[in-house]
């Protein structure tokens, strides 16, 4: 049915959340192929800012997408987004890698200004003007914060083991985390 | 709740930042105030937000490499079932039955076939020997009456033209009944046969045919006689004797 398939090619079917989670649930392709069209740039850009390579982060966009098909049972709706669920799992997966054996050699520890300057360069040429880039994110916290962030979300490093790498008080890294969200909160709304 | 807001946790739960125990904490507090779940969903929209803002492309020849991974093993779910070895040994097990059930079958089914077989042999045997003794026991009757001390032993004498002719007539007086026992007498064609008379009264009874071979033939009852008689006459015998073809004549 030549008709059939040209309607559907140029209507572009979109899955809504729910007919997605249930397509993954049913193990049809289809799902896994829209969730790869619509999310896998964004996951990406999160892998990438956490192993700043981009043969890595390809890896680990693979192994991302594996891990998401296969442990789709365990995803639980009832207790957030598949967006967040899928972030969540693809952080995980990308601070496991830069915590694997050679990886910590070759690593610096870059400041998170660093990682924004050599990351935008991956970026695509379309710059929309709403967008909101890392960088004027990142301006709105104070040094310390900055730095607290980048250790604790991207590069996955425990309160405590924080608190011993800046070689300040458990208590102070919790402190800090709160205002930053605080500020954070500030901006996006 | 504003407590709970302030602290940043929801925030921390939406990045992932959160151990199980706090996780849990939550989530408990997602069910025991609903509308925590708006502030959830605002946060997470954000970071979704944020996320497809700092989007980064993947190469185009990713997205194959990535959806054939995934679906390498989608493609043979049957494979799941084969990897597992539990399946496979239940699977190998009813396998291995079935096929000893198919074998014990078969054997029951030849040897049943051979009984059959065997079975049958033996009731046609069996009906063989039925007959034989049937035949023994009339013999053996036959003998008991030409024992018996009312039997009367008649030798009969060959004529002039058969001087070698021989035969004995058993005469049961109690049954009557008459048995003859051949001893010499020439052979019969197939048209033929030679016929025992009985002198009544000077009339010859008919006393019944036989052939040259017999031996004890039970022949017919006989109640009176002044005298035997053997003649040869046609097949099944006469009315009355052909007097020129007397073979065997005595008078008692």
């Amino acid at each position: 049915m030549p008709l059939f398939h040209y309607v559907l090619a140029k209507n572009k079917i979109v899955l809504s959340e729910e007919q997605l989670v249930d397509a993954l649930r049913n193990r049809q392709r289809i799902g896994m192929e829209q969730l790869y069209d619509r999310y896998s740039a964004a996951l990406f850009g999160v892998i990438i800012r956490i192993v700043q390579t981009e043969e890595i982060a390809e890896d680990v966009l693979q192994d991302a997408f594996v891990k998401i098909w296969d442990s789709f049972g365990s995803y639980d709706a009832s207790k957030g987004r598949l967006f967040t669920w899928m972030v969540n799992l693809c952080r995980n997966l990308a601070i496991d890698k830069v915590r694997s054996k050679d990886f910590r050699n070759h690593s610096k520890n870059q400041d998170i200004e660093d990682n924004v300057t050599a990351i935008d360069s991956f970026k695509n040429n379309t710059y929309k003007p709403e967008t909101i880039g890392m960088k004027e994110l990142v301006e709105t916290l104070k040094p310390e914060q900055k730095t607290l962030i980048d250790l604790v979300y991207f590069k996955g490093y425990t309160h405590v083991e924080a608190a011993e790498h800046l070689d300040i008080p458990l208590g102070t890294v919790k402190t800090r985390i709160r205002m930053s969200i605080i500020e954070l909160r500030k901006f996006f709304n | 709740m504003k407590e709970f807001l302030e602290s940043g946790m929801l925030e921390l739960y939406v990045a992932g930042l959160l151990d199980a125990n706090e996780r849990a904490e939550v989530e408990a507090m997602l069910l025991k105030y609903p509308e925590l779940r708006k502030e959830l969903q605002e946060m997470e929209s954000s970071l979704e937000g944020y996320a497809q803002a700092n989007a980064v492309r993947p190469k185009e020849d990713v997205r194959e490499r990535v959806l054939s991974k995934v679906f390498e093993k989608a493609d043979v779910p049957v494979l799941s079932i084969w990897t597992n070895p539990t399946v496979r040994y239940a699977i190998a097990a009813s396998i291995a039955l079935v096929l000893v059930m198919g074998v014990a079958l078969l054997t029951v089914f030849t040897n049943y076939k051979q009984q059959e077989t065997l079975i049958s042999l033996l009731k046609d045997q069996n009906a063989v020997l039925q007959h034989e003794i049937s035949q023994v026991a009339t013999k053996v009757s036959m003998l008991e009456s030409i024992r018996k001390p009312q039997t009367c032993k008649v030798l009969l004498a060959g004529l002039e033209k058969y001087p070698n002719a021989d035969a004995v007539v058993y005469w049961d007086n109690e049954s009557k009944m008459v048995t003859i026992d051949c001893i010499h007498l020439p052979g019969t064609d197939k048209e033929h046969q030679y016929q025992l008379w009985a002198l009544v009264n000077g009339k010859p009874v008919d006393a019944g045919v036989f052939q040259e071979q017999d031996s004890f033939r039970q022949l017919k009852k006989v109640d009176a006689a002044q005298a035997f008689a053997v003649t040869l006459e046609p097949m099944g015998g006469s009315v009355n004797p052909t007097m020129d073809k007397m073979y065997l004549y005595t008078q008692l």
